[in-house]
């Protein structure tokens, strides 16, 4: 490639900056000698005459910047939402399971009072319950249902009244099969003794129904507490009436 | 590249590119959307610009963007110029040489100014040059050719002839 007119420049450039050889050096040299405007101004040429650099400085460079976003595939939300699901239900299962499986036997037994004291309008209770043994019904729930079994003054108009109603028969349970406490009579007064006890009743086989026992089975916990709060509130009645010296107000209020 | 390399390569080539754009468009401010928008195409095409290539890759957006925002602003510059010679007396020759420098490399046409400032500045070969200008090896040694004799010819007319 032979240095002209057309492409002098390219020559000129790598004559000045030194990138040829000797033998293209000799063909510029004699280029120029013929051309004298062109080696004019190939004399204007100055290889160390280059644009410094100053120092610039990008300060908004976290803006460039791309930064990793984390991508969940949507299979591992369904994983996700599976899993809480499943965990929600079994809490919830286990917690209706324990509510369930412990019912809440709340029983008033009322001691059966000395004959020469008990008035006649406290007799028919003080007859319910033979025996001021705590006892525990048993009974054989298919189901999971909050069971609650109370003492009634009238057990057997219940049992009457709820025919599907299994009654159990209540007997003594150990630990809970104490002895009853001995009733000290008081001069003039009739003596009160109330035991009000809550047993939980494990499921079991159906036990016969006996007389003398009622329950009465309230179809939440919600009717079984209320029934215990009914139960608790008779009795502290009765306390603050036997404390005022009224015995007989006292029975009755139970 | 990967997002690793990119991010990395924000931290080394920004401010050569934030100074390569300022060269070409003369405005701190424009250079700023220079650079943004020659990251974002970098970003976009990362999968094709190996990281050996991104500063090239880099640069080669900013003269485009440069080239196309000049071509927007010409016929206005053109018109504030004619505004200005008419008002302008004598040129102020209280430069340093290197204002002088940065002025004479300012009247280069854009190609040329930024064939220049690849090669004065960021220290490109013409072989690299020409692959981020698009351009062919031979048409860079005539850009660069032309653009030094210009810079002599106008650092003469400002007074700065160092052969003197």
């Amino acid at each position: 490639m032979t240095i002209t007119t057309d492409n002098y420049e390219s020559w000129f450039y790598r004559y000045s900056e030194g990138e040829l050889n000797e033998s293209e050096r000799r063909e510029v040299e004699a280029f120029a000698a013929q051309h004298p405007a062109l080696a004019d101004e190939l004399s204007l040429y100055d290889p160390g005459l280059k644009l410094q650099a100053a120092p610039m400085v990008y300060a908004d460079k976290e803006r460039l910047m791309h930064r990793e976003q984390r991508t969940v595939p949507l299979w591992r939300w369904a994983v996700a939402a599976c899993l809480a699901a499943t965990m929600v239900t079994v809490v919830w299962l286990f917690t209706f399971d324990r509510q369930a499986d412990g019912p809440i036997v709340a029983q008033a037994t009322l001691p059966q009072p000395l004959p020469e004291q008990q008035p006649a309008t406290v007799a028919e209770p003080a007859t319910v319950v033979e025996s001021s043994t705590p006892v525990i019904t048993k009974r054989h729930r298919p189901h999971s249902t909050a069971r609650f079994s109370t003492l009634s003054s009238k057990p057997t108009e219940t049992a009457k009244a709820d025919p599907t109603a299994d009654m159990v028969a209540a007997e003594p349970v150990s630990p809970m099969d104490e002895e009853p406490q001995p009733v000290v009579p008081v001069k003039d007064e009739p003596t009160v003794v109330i035991h009000h006890e809550i047993y939980v009743v494990a499921d079991t086989e159906p036990a016969p129904v006996e007389e003398g026992t009622a329950t009465v089975e309230p179809e939440n916990a919600i009717e079984g507490i209320l029934a215990f709060g009914r139960s608790l509130g008779a009795r502290l009645r009765a306390e603050r009436l036997r404390a005022q010296g009224n015995a007989k107000m006292a029975l009755a209020s139970l | 590249m990967t997002q690793k390399e990119y991010n990395n390569g924000v931290k080394l080539w920004a401010d050569d590119v934030y100074r390569f754009a300022i060269h070409c468009c003369g405005d701190s401010e424009g250079a700023k959307d220079g650079v943004q928008e020659a990251f974002a195409s970098l970003w976009e095409h990362r999968e094709n610009v190996s990281e050996t290539k991104g500063k090239g890759f880099l640069l080669t957006c900013v003269h485009n963007w440069a080239m196309s925002q000049h071509r927007h602003q010409k016929v206005h510059e053109d018109s504030l110029r004619d505004l200005a010679s008419e008002t302008t007396t004598a040129p102020d020759t209280r430069f340093d040489l290197r204002e002088a420098l940065q002025k004479a490399a300012e009247k280069l046409p854009e190609i040329q100014r930024s064939a220049l400032l690849l090669k004065d500045v960021e220290g490109y070969s013409c072989r690299e040059i020409a692959e981020i200008l698009h351009l062919n090896e031979t048409q860079v040694t005539v850009y660069l050719y032309r653009a030094r004799i210009s810079m002599r010819k106008t650092l003469i007319a400002l007074g700065y002839d160092n052969n003197n």
